[in-house]
């Protein structure tokens, strides 16, 4: 699907992937962030969007596939956020949901962890059924443990108030930058 | 007192296998053995004799651990061979757990066999052969490369099978893959020339420069795909400075041109295709309304669904059936009731002695409602107002097919037909009316039965549905005669 050539939103767009997942069997949609050619129709922009656009869809496509996700939890809002991944802008919504026990949460609510993978919850899996899981045993399971911290607990390791933060989204988020007026 | 073993530079890996099998089976432990890639045959007992301080044993490895460990095998690491007899070890006595990643000895064999498959990965990909003069029926063809690991045992069948019908050789720093009609053979690299400019580069070269897409650079992700390393023997890395460096004007030369307007011809083209029509039956007839609800979008549920399922039967039927709303078979074929629901409900009018081709089948909704999960389609019930929008299909059925006796079968055709679903179980077996007056007759749906937990129950009320259908027609032959 090409992105930015109209005014159609991300929630459009995941909407139709979803459809095409569920109805047609596809197994596979693939993005590209329109970019103009020679003598293109006056009907298309002139400008291209931004590439972080069609990386946050491939990102919102494999929750969508592999995540148990659906479209109305990542796109509530239209449009993704660009300066964090939909998963963590779901987390940082839903904080309720957290902190996960590693070693007693189900499966489903392993994989909405920030920073856990497919791999890394089913390598943690197959672990957490001979022994105790504990934090350093995470990191060499190939959890992003900056993003996993403030959402999970091991032996060994609880966020405490990390959770809760209201400063958590600046921790994770591109520091903002002063424009300039001239 | 450590022993010396040995291992041949061509074919290093097979030659560890039977090392490692023959220490272990004479319970030599891993710290007392040092192993070197060197010339000359591998000699077990070379140096002290061995001391055998365990029991020997023969290696017992998991299915998954030997692919990996030999394709470690082919890392830089001169450690590599000592850390994988020790694991070898470890793992036949069950001290550790293949796939365990806290302890060091087998990540690292993993992350060193994910870097060598990387580097075989881009062996297959970089390598860039020239054509030298061949004195033989098949065309010849030469390539010099420099892979980080020695990898050349392990990528060389890849280019045996592409290259089937040629003869070939592949140069590294370390061992040459030469593939001589058809026999791959290995050998020591002598040192020599490399072999001379081709013509066809400058073709490459040329489609290259033509392929590139100024107004999509991306550097940072170009090196991750290829790496700069490996630019010094690729003939298209003398390009990309100047590309790269000509991108941004290019990309703005292109938005300051002016589009072109399409031709007129287009225009036309559109018109005629909106203004085409497709040929209708007459109005009144089931056709004509089949025809019409294919169009229909009163409600949301036209946009997701595959098509509208239309009601199935005579048009001088006597009996009506009214379901819920298509499941996904339905959807997808067209038709009413040939999914699993619709299975029950053949059975159960066979047991009723109905025939099914001689009523009339339909549904409340004409629109499969659907919540898509991952590859799944998930039912979901319509809400009041999709009902209240597909009634009018449902009423204008009712007017053309005229039916004696209705049969709601579930909340929402019962809801379609008389204004209210509440407390089915509770009217199920008494008739009603619907707003013109035909008889409508009360039941379950078929789905019910497919849902309840027990097994037992869902026997038993099979067999109450089959009754109720039998009770209907009952009714209706009272009704005629």
């Amino acid at each position: 699907m090409i992105v930015g050539a109209d005014a159609a939103d991300d929630r459009a767009i995941l909407t139709q992937s979803a459809t095409l997942y569920a109805s047609y069997g596809l197994s596979r949609v693939y993005y590209s962030a329109f970019s103009p050619i020679p003598d293109a129709s006056k009907a298309l922009p002139l400008v291209r969007p931004p590439l972080v656009r069609e990386h946050r869809l491939y990102q919102a496509d494999w929750l969508l596939r592999f995540y148990g996700f659906e479209v109305g939890e990542i796109a509530g809002k239209g449009m993704l956020d660009l300066e964090v991944d939909p998963k963590l802008a779901w987390a940082l919504e839903n904080r309720a949901a957290f902190p996960v026990d590693v070693n007693r949460a189900p499966k489903e609510m392993l994989l909405r962890v920030p920073g856990f993978g497919t791999r890394t919850v089913q390598r943690l899996l197959a672990a957490r059924r001979h022994r105790t899981l504990r934090y350093e045993d995470l990191a060499a399971m190939g959890a992003v443990m900056k993003h996993a911290k403030p959402f999970i607990v091991a032996a060994g390791w609880s966020p405490r108030g990390l959770t809760d933060a209201a400063a958590l989204r600046a921790r994770f988020a591109p520091p903002p930058e002063q424009l300039s007026l001239l | 007192m450590t022993c010396q073993v040995v291992l041949p530079v061509v074919g290093t890996v097979p030659a560890w296998r039977e090392q490692a099998r023959a220490l272990a089976r004479a319970g030599v432990p891993a710290e007392a053995v040092v192993w070197r890639v060197g010339d000359g045959e591998a000699d077990l007992f070379a140096g002290a004799a061995p001391v055998a301080t365990r029991s020997g044993r023969d290696l017992r490895l998991p299915r998954g651990a030997v692919e990996t460990l030999e394709t470690a095998l082919c890392h830089s690491d001169p450690e590599r061979f000592a850390r994988a007899y020790a694991t070898v070890l470890r793992l036949t006595d069950g001290a550790v757990r293949w796939g365990d990643r806290s302890d060091p000895a087998i990540r690292r064999i993993l992350a060193q066999a994910k870097a060598v498959a990387r580097d075989i990965h881009k062996m297959h990909a970089f390598v860039r052969f020239r054509e030298v003069p061949s004195g033989r029926q098949r065309r010849a063809f030469a390539a010099w490369f420099e892979p980080d690991h020695p990898i050349v045992e392990a990528a060389a069948p890849f280019f045996a099978r592409r290259f089937g019908d040629m003869d070939w050789l592949i140069g590294t720093p370390g061992l040459t893959a030469r593939f001589i009609g058809g026999a791959l053979t290995f050998a020591e690299t002598a040192p020599g020339a490399r072999p001379p400019e081709d013509a066809t580069e400058e073709l490459w070269r040329t489609y290259y420069a033509s392929i590139f897409n100024p107004a999509r650079l991306m550097v940072q992700a170009m090196q991750s795909e290829m790496p700069k390393k490996y630019w010094r023997n690729l003939p298209e890395a003398s390009l990309i400075p100047s590309l790269i460096r000509q991108a941004p004007m290019r990309a703005a030369a292109m938005q300051a041109a002016a589009p072109t307007e399409p031709p007129a011809r287009r225009a036309m083209v559109a018109r005629a295709m909106t203004a085409r029509e497709a040929a209708m039956p007459e109005t009144g007839t089931l056709g004509a309304a089949r025809a019409e609800a294919a169009a229909c979008t009163r409600c949301p549920l036209h946009g997701p669904a595959t098509q509208t399922v239309f009601g199935e039967g005579p048009a001088d039927a006597a009996l009506m059936l009214v379901g819920e709303q298509p499941g996904d078979r339905e959807d997808l074929a067209g038709r009413p009731f040939v999914g699993p629901a619709g299975d029950v409900l053949d059975a159960a009018l066979a047991e009723a002695g109905i025939d099914r081709g001689g009523v009339y089948l339909t549904n409340a909704v004409k629109h499969f409602k659907f919540a898509p999960r991952g590859r799944r389609r998930l039912h979901q019930h319509p809400d009041a107002g999709e009902v209240e929008a597909c009634r009018w299909w449902l009423d204008l059925e009712r007017r053309l097919v005229r039916p004696r006796l209705i049969v709601a079968m579930g909340a929402t055709a019962l809801a379609a037909l008389s204004g209210s679903g509440h407390d089915l179980l509770r009217r199920r077996g008494s008739v009603e009316a619907a707003p013109d007056g035909t008889p409508v007759f009360v039941t379950v749906h078929p789905s019910y039965i497919l849902r309840l937990p027990d097994e037992d129950l869902r026997a038993a009320e099979r067999a109450r549905f089959g009754a109720d259908l039998a009770a209907a027609a009952r009714l209706l032959a009272a009704a005629r005669g």
